[in-house]
């Protein structure tokens, strides 16, 4: 019997954006919802994320639309998130809580390691305060 | 938060031997007014006519209820295109409306997790953090305070409620906002 060997790829730096629908942004606030595995088919195992080149904050923007597979709204935003900050702030207990691993990149995968429900909602809580400090409306971007 | 409405309610009692009847005036606080609603509300949601879940001879008003009716329609909406998003968990929604006056002083935002089918609420502290709640189907509320002093701080917990009226207790644990 074969085994299917999976290798995971993790990405420990770097500038990651994502895009976030309308809905998910209020009062100048990311909603946790926006880092829900609910894009895709399920079984979803990862939230995705493009890797950008770090440059200047108006170009990471404007690849960051490029690399979208979809049309973004003009009223939805994208955010960047600093990988190694977000490893650093989440993974802040013995066992580590989140991972971003290699989809073929620059597409990349924010994983979530524990079924806690507790360390999930401050993950994601963590990732939205680090996400209302750097984000653009899409109409915005240009 | 503000309610315009208001029921007195007249209460007559008999004395056992009913030689005296007296009425009093007995005001329903409007806690139990709203938890007494919540008690008996069953959620029969149409996509098609996006019927209001407030009767309309019911004029209590927060603002959260229309967030809340706005977040579970969007969700529905996007669910009937997602049909493998979980389904909204009714004992959540329940749990998160014995809740809502307390979160109407903070005028939250509102969305549904649709990991969980619960209900997930946003607010922004007075030090430009964030605190979320996450409202379960077994009185557990999930709460995460994020902000930043000279490094990003947090405060995290669950909050544990066996009896819906103690929902109100939740007050405490949002005074750190």
């Amino acid at each position: 019997m074969s085994k299917n060997i999976v290798s995971v790829v993790k990405i420990n730096e770097g500038i990651v954006s994502r895009y976030i629908k309308p809905s998910f942004v209020e009062d100048n606030k990311i909603l946790n919802e926006a880092f829900d595995l609910r894009d895709r088919t399920p079984p979803e195992e990862f939230v995705s994320f493009y890797l950008v080149k770090n440059s200047d904050e108006n170009s990471m923007y404007k690849e960051a639309i490029k690399l979208l597979p979809i049309l973004p709204k003009a009223s939805g935003v994208m955010i960047l998130l600093d990988i190694k900050e977000s490893l650093e702030e989440i993974n802040d207990e013995v066992e580590e809580i989140i991972n971003f691993v290699d989809k073929s990149l620059p597409h990349c995968g924010l994983v979530y390691l524990t079924n806690n429900r507790m360390k999930i909602q401050e993950a994601k809580t963590t990732l939205s305060y680090l996400a209302k400090n750097r984000f653009k409306l899409v109409k915005n971007i240009s | 938060m503000y309610i315009k409405y208001e029921t007195v309610e007249t209460a007559r009692f008999l004395t056992d031997d009913k030689r005296f009847e007296k009425s009093i005036n007995h005001t329903v606080s409007y806690e139990e007014i709203w938890n007494n609603f919540v008690d008996d509300i069953t959620f029969e949601f149409d996509l098609k006519t996006r019927k209001p879940l407030m009767p309309k001879d019911k004029t209590l008003n927060y603002t959260t209820f229309h967030k809340f009716e706005k977040a579970v329609y969007e969700y529905l909406e996007e669910k009937n295109e997602k049909k493998y998003l979980k389904d909204i968990s009714k004992i959540a929604l329940k749990n998160f409306l014995y809740l809502l006056p307390v979160f109407d002083r903070y005028s939250p935002s509102i969305a549904i997790d649709s990991d969980t089918g619960f209900i997930d609420t946003t607010f922004s502290t007075r030090d430009n953090g964030l605190f979320t709640a996450l409202v379960t189907e077994n009185g557990e509320i999930h709460y995460s305070r994020v902000s930043k002093g000279v490094k990003i701080y947090k405060f995290s917990g669950v909050a544990k409620i066996k009896d819906s009226r103690d929902f109100k207790h939740f007050s405490k644990v949002l005074e750190m906002l």
